[in-house]
């Protein structure tokens, strides 16, 4: 699937091989054939062959907006695009059209890329059921059905789970995630997919440069390779404090979906609580009803103090045992996880996507990554 | 008290404090996967204890810098909702006699 990744879509362009609009056509006709049945909740063909157009033009002109620009690509349906269907797989934003871009979305338009539509997603389930979706998206990647994919990542979920492709997870002070449909902040965070370390280093300039942020100089050094210590952690704890804390912050979160301002709303209630309760009830699906349930439970009945407080204290406790160690070497080595995932909010890279994931502190050390994983990749290739 | 009606009662609690009308099929199916849920979660015990850090809310901590962007169009944000006039969004009647319409 070489040829149907960005660098060499990228290249093809460049040399004038082939068009934006021929490559947007491809896509879409690939998509509605896909062997990925379900991959897509919206494909906006019309829109992305318009935007396609628009960056064969420029390239005409000689005004490329850079590697990106006239690539197709797909975000999944929790980021927010304008006039375009954003529902977040919850019955109760059906047909939602939010009236602004995400973050993401307005980056890779300023770097030329095309969106082709809106990636299906499970919606409110934190922690509950992300395996499916991360993997429909990571297997029409890997199969390049798209040239690359913009995911949610909850916790780890994308990271840990987009097996055969590369899953680069950015921490917020990376990546703004404003426009992100938030299932539990402060495990949310977004992840780029794409099918070698070559794009992912591509994408992440892209959007670093797009972010207006320059990485600071600084003398390169190889990367270190510290003592190895074993870090007693008790996965089983970690994960248990994941299924607390994700179910009280998405609970809290879906509080916002009332009926009263935007999405599906019941109409025979006569007082606000009775239509709000009655929405809720009517719309949610039984998952999303559990997670509710489960996050209030959890703060009621002297459970915020025997569970939430807790789990928010082992936590922290996690963290600053990860900064400590990031503070003495580059890069941390974690062990994927094939269940629910819990990591806080580092930068994140699946490079070595059957065996682990990679947490860094920031893009200095993620850049010399890339370089180092990405020379071994080309050793493999050649 | 039956055991089927504690369960009702129960869920009946969470449910009015999550704002969440359920069926009578759901209260017993929900009451029972969410008591199991919350059983198993309940039995971690977590060290060191919650007063020895404040959390820091991973990742929430860091609030972005302000910039002026496009203001929305009332009518567009109206547009949103499910019931609403030319310039509010339109719910039932917060006071006063309940039952009669906004």
């Amino acid at each position: 699937m070489r040829e149907w990744t960005i660098s060499a879509l990228s290249a093809r362009l460049q040399a004038g091989e082939t068009t934006s609009e021929e490559l947007v056509r491809a896509y879409v006709e690939r998509a509605k054939n896909s062997s990925c049945e379900g991959v897509y909740a919206f494909l906006d063909a019309d829109g992305a062959i318009a935007s396609a157009r628009a960056s064969d033009e420029r390239r005409k002109k000689g005004i490329t907006q850079g590697e990106l620009d006239g690539i197709p690509y797909a975000v999944e349906d929790c980021f927010c695009t304008k006039g375009m269907p954003s529902e977040n797989g919850c019955r109760l934003l059906a047909g939602y059209r939010p009236l602004y871009d995400a973050e993401i979305v307005n980056r890779l338009r300023a770097e030329g890329a095309i969106l082709l539509g809106k990636l299906a997603t499970d919606g409110f389930l934190a922690g509950s059921a992300p395996i499916k979706r991360v993997n429909r998206i990571a297997k029409a990647v890997e199969m390049g059905e798209i040239p690359f994919a913009i995911s949610a990542d909850n916790g780890g979920s994308a990271v840990c789970q987009g097996a055969g492709t590369v899953v680069s997870r950015y921490s917020d002070q990376l990546l703004d995630r404003s426009g992100l449909i938030s299932v539990a902040p402060s495990f949310d965070g977004i992840a780029t997919i794409t099918q070698n370390i070559e794009d992912a280093r591509l994408l992440f300039d892209a959007l670093i440069r797009s972010a207006n942020r320059p990485l600071q100089p600084k003398e390169i050094c190889a990367p270190r390779v510290a003592d190895l210590d074993l870090i007693d952690f008790s996965l089983e704890k970690a994960k248990t404090s994941y299924r607390i804390l994700s179910a009280v912050e998405t609970a809290s979160e879906m509080a916002l979906y009332d009926g009263i301002r935007f999405g599906a709303s019941a109409d025979d209630s006569a007082s606000v609580d009775a239509r709000v309760s009655k929405t809720r009830g009517k719309f949610f699906s039984y998952d999303e009803k559990k997670t509710v349930l489960l996050g209030t439970a959890l703060l009621m009945d002297g459970r915020r103090e025997k569970c939430y407080l807790p789990a928010r204290a082992y936590r922290e406790e996690m963290r600053r045992t990860v900064d400590a160690l990031l503070a003495e070497t580059d890069v941390i080595r974690v062990p994927l996880s094939e269940q629910t995932a819990f990591l806080p909010s580092y930068l994140g890279l699946s490079a070595l996507a059957s065996d682990g994931v990679l947490l860094m502190s920031d893009s200095e050390r993620a850049r010399l990554l890339f370089d180092a994983v990405g020379a071994g990749e080309e050793g493999r290739h050649e | 008290m039956s055991e089927i009606e504690k369960n009702t009662d129960w869920i009946n609690r969470i449910a009015a404090a999550a704002r969440l009308s359920l069926s009578a099929e759901e209260y017993e199916r929900l009451g029972a996967d969410v008591k199991k849920e919350l059983t198993e979660l309940s039995k971690a015990v977590f060290e060191p204890k919650p007063e020895r850090w404040e959390d820091r809310a991973v990742g929430l901590d860091t609030l972005r810098e302000d910039r002026a962007g496009d203001c929305v169009n009332r009518e567009d944000l109206l547009g949103q909702a499910a019931f609403h006039d030319e310039t509010y969004f339109l719910v039932p009647r917060v006071l006063g006699s309940e039952g009669e319409t906004p």
